[in-house]
């Protein structure tokens, strides 16, 4: 995994609070505590709501600006990000960080074609680039020139992502956040995404920070995983370890938890009440973590 | 090329027929069923002389609408660019203001302005009208032998301005309304994502886009202004065509009120067919 | 957060009910300061049937008073308060806006429904391309000729805003239908058995129904204003008008300077009013761009 000392994305007991729908208060994220090393991929998986996709969100600095850090502190390579305004956090995603999100979060102009949208991160990376071709090409498109004059509209939607991955190559980013990048690719091109950001770590050293919404396919591609809970860390660790030896049993029923399109209704998998307490129990008591020294949860 | 000239041309000849066509209907029906008038607007005796109050020396109806007609394209041609500069500048700078919270202390002037269409009518009219331009003395002693007649320049500046001020008013609304639908759309999100700052998306991308919609706006104005002239011209007492209508109608002298209204369509319809061969309209 | 745990029927009702409010705060905030202004300016006891040509008849002596304590504007060349006058007159134009503007909205919506149940979607294009056509004359010019050569009756100025309220509102009323019919669902209501009258009444027809209040708060001071206008240039018969007490005062605007210009600045600050509270109506009730309505597509 990583023997070096120094990590390139730290996050450290960090305590958000979120606005709920009705304007009430609710806590986003519990005492969260993370590592990330350069070169290195993580995985948080959780349901919706669970607080992954805050965290992305603040590590990327697009969260909703009526977050509010209580607690904690997350850094970027060494400088604080908790504290900066949205323009110095634009700074950063402009060139050290790439963000490929899901169409809905982060719908792309349908009218643009290919040509501008390289013009345009061209200009955004100011000089210090790689090679466009050799990006797209270690991104996995092919036939280059072809794609230029078509628009961003008629791209498959797993060749839109493979430009957002080919961007971070272009523009020498160090940390890709996909937040759930997956979720609106059907399984098979969902997998040759993960096996694509594999191979761009191996080729660039790109460290990733992926959220998914399942355990699916966690153990090909993550170097290590995290599932979230309810705003903490339930349990992390190498997917080998979550997958075949869970600590909690909702870890094992979240990961069972993919219906069948011949399930009746009342077939459909669902999370047994008592492990939703246990983990509850474990998330609300304890200050989780998933850091680059210990694999395991804190015992509760 | 020739096509599509040929055909808007078309478009704009029938437009201008139909409107011609109302026109006419409407001067009958409201002259004569509520009106009660003799006179039918197809009749021959219905037209006749220039009426000696609607021009101090005799005249005959061509050279009133040629006097008329240039002193209000006196005022045209100080209100329309005005507007539309003013309008497309002010638009887009509030525009932008109001959409990123860049000082939104300072947008408030533009909102303010934006959304009081025309409330210059009634201040400015009570106001103005006492220096209408028949005053003796009122610059009367401004001698130009050669050169452009100012005193005509300026009695039209008069009269311009509050036309402007209303038509700016509603410009400045129609455009910030078009850039802010432009700045709503979903993939400024993914863009902001991406790293664009606030200048890059709205300058970059939404006045980019919007400006097929901006350029249909160019027209806008004019129907609106050209309302605003028939008020404001008799309450200057200017000598214009919106005057020639008005007191037409006071007279109930046809061929001035439909000679007036009919220039006024012409205007408008030109309007339309020239930025109808610059902006293509979307093929229904 | 709570995928195991789901709130009681009644509780979930009650709290969708209470966001719905809640995101529409600030239209029903500013649907009060409305109402209250109208009710004031149609309150307070008619004081005979005055008429401009009474009140503005030359006297031999004129018992005009300046303002004072007792006649904030003072008073007209007869001796009527103008304060009074000028709220009675403000309240027949905004009733008369308010009459007109309904009626057009009501005409518009009726001539677009024509063609919105019409399977064969080109049978009543006429009407759109005829809104389009008369849109080169300006409004004014036909209510001019209109209220002008009819002698100024009510009935005309009513009809005459009513007809220039619609027409401009035709296509924009038939390009709100057809953007709500490019939706997923109506495809899917479609597909699903349909029939075309079901679908736009219960699918298309409730969001453009919703759009059309900021309409109307947007329209009421353009109407009041043009009926303002018609009555300046000497076109509303014998009614009370603010237009028509500014036309007349203009007269004796270097002795008694309070008879045109204190009408037309409450008329101003009427209008100014409904004018920022209709457009932040419409804001809070996401009409859409206003300055369509005045468009000409």
């Amino acid at each position: 995994m990583s023997t070096k000392t120094e990590a390139l994305l730290e996050v450290k007991d960090l305590t958000v609070e979120i606005p709920g729908v009705l304007g009430e208060r609710q806590i986003g994220l519990r005492k969260v505590s993370l590592a990330l090393a350069p070169g290195e991929i993580v995985a948080l998986a959780g349901e919706a709501g669970s607080g992954k996709s805050l965290l992305a969100r603040l590590v990327a600095g697009i969260a909703d600006p009526r977050a509010k850090v209580l607690a904690g502190s997350v850094e970027f390579e060494g400088a604080s990000l908790t504290g900066k305004k949205r323009r110095a956090l634009l700074a950063l995603r402009r060139g050290p960080v790439t963000v490929v999100a899901s169409e809905a979060s982060a719908p792309s102009d349908p009218d643009r074609s290919v040509r501008q949208w390289l013009r345009e991160v061209l200009r955004l990376a100011k000089g210090k680039t790689r090679e466009w071709e050799d990006a797209f090409f270690h991104a996995g498109l092919l036939e280059p020139e072809q794609l230029l004059p078509r628009r961003l509209a008629d791209l498959a939607p797993l060749d839109r992502k493979r430009l957002g991955l080919a961007r971070a190559l272009i523009v020498g980013s160090r940390l890709l956040v996909s937040e759930e990048a997956g979720a609106d690719l059907d399984p098979l091109a969902e997998a040759a995404w993960y096996e694509w950001l594999v191979r761009a770590r191996d080729e660039s050293g790109l460290a990733v920070l992926a959220t998914t919404g399942s355990l699916r396919g966690v153990e090909r591609f993550a170097d290590r995983v995290a599932v979230f809970f309810e705003g903490g860390i339930l349990e992390s660790g190498t997917p080998v370890e979550i997958v075949a030896a869970p600590r909690f049993a909702y870890t094992r029923e979240f990961r069972a938890c993919e219906p069948d399109l011949a399930d009746l209704p009342r077939d459909l998998p669902v999370i047994r009440r008592a492990a939703v307490r246990e983990a509850e129990e474990a998330v609300h008591q304890a200050a989780t973590s998933l850091d680059a020294s210990s694999d395991r949860g804190r015992q509760p | 090329m020739i096509r599509h000239f040929l055909q808007r041309l078309l478009v704009a000849t029938i437009r201008f027929a139909a409107a011609g066509i109302a026109l006419l209907a409407l001067v009958e029906f409201s002259f004569v069923v509520p009106g009660g008038s003799g006179h039918h607007v197809w009749q021959v005796e219905s037209y006749g002389l220039v009426p000696p109050e609607l021009a101090p020396r005799p005249l005959a109806w061509g050279e009133l609408l040629r006097e008329r007609g240039s002193a209000t394209g006196r005022v045209l041609f100080l209100v329309v660019p005005t507007v539309l500069l003013v309008g497309y500048g002010w638009g887009i700078l509030g525009a932008r203001l109001r959409r990123y919270r860049v000082a939104s202390l300072l947008a408030a002037p533009f909102a303010a302005f934006a959304c009081t269409p025309g409330f210059w009518f009634v201040g400015l009219v009570a106001i103005y009208s006492y220096f209408h331009w028949q005053r003796p003395g009122f610059a009367g002693d401004l001698v130009v032998e050669r050169g452009p007649d100012l005193l005509a320049w300026w009695n039209a500046a008069v009269v311009a301005l509050p036309v402007a001020a209303a038509g700016i008013a509603w410009q400045i609304r129609a455009v910030a309304a078009v850039l802010e639908r432009e700045t709503a759309r979903p993939w400024t999100r993914g863009l902001f994502v991406a790293g664009a700052n606030n200048e890059e998306i709205f300058y970059g991308h939404a006045l980019r886009r919007a400006v097929p919609a901006l350029a249909t706006l160019a027209d806008r104005p004019l129907p609106a202004l050209l309302g605003g002239l028939v008020v404001l011209e008799p309450a200057f007492r200017y000598p214009g065509m919106g005057s020639l209508l008005v007191e037409s109608i006071r007279l109930g002298s046809y061929p001035g009120v439909l000679l007036a209204s009919l220039s006024f369509a012409a205007l408008a319809t030109l309007a339309t067919f020239l930025r109808e061969l610059a902006v293509p309209p979307p093929a229904a | 957060m709570n995928a195991n745990r789901r709130q009681s029927k009644p509780a979930r009702a009650l709290l969708h009910l209470a966001a719905r409010l809640r995101r529409m705060r600030r239209a029903l905030l500013l649907a009060i300061p409305y109402l209250l202004l109208l009710g004031w300016l149609l309150s307070g006891g008619g004081k005979g049937d005055l008429r401009p040509d009474e009140l503005y008849a030359a006297r031999e002596t004129p018992v005009w008073k300046a303002p004072d304590r007792e006649h904030w504007f003072g008073t007209t060349a007869g001796g009527a308060d103008l304060f009074e006058l000028s709220r009675r007159a403000m309240a027949g134009s905004v009733s008369v806006a308010v009459l007109a503007v309904s009626l057009g909205i009501g005409l518009a919506l009726l001539a677009v429904s024509l063609s919105v149940f019409d399977e064969r979607e080109s049978r009543f294009d006429w009407i759109d391309r005829l809104a389009r056509a008369l849109g080169a004359i300006p409004g004014l010019v036909a209510l001019a000729i209109l209220t002008g050569g009819g002698g100024g009756g009510l009935g005309l100025v009513i009809a005459g805003l009513a007809m220039v309220v619609a027409l401009p509102l035709c296509p924009v009323l038939t390009a709100w239908f057809r953007e709500g019919e490019a939706g997923f669902d109506i495809l899917a209501a479609g597909v699903a058995g349909l029939s075309r009258r079901e679908i736009v009444l219960g699918r298309v027809l409730p969001p453009v129904l919703r759009r059309l209040p900021g309409v109307f708060a947007a329209l009421v001071p353009a109407a009041v204003l043009a009926e303002m206008a018609l009555s300046f240039l000497g076109f509303a018969g014998g009614r009370l008008s603010v237009g028509a007490m500014v036309a007349r005062g203009q007269d004796y605007l270097i002795e008694a300077p309070w008879m045109a210009i204190y009408p037309g600045l409450f008329a101003t600050a009427v209008v100014l009013v409904l004018s920022l509270l209709g457009w932040r109506v419409s804001v809070a009730l996401r009409t859409g761009p206003l300055p369509l309505v005045l468009q000409s597509p």
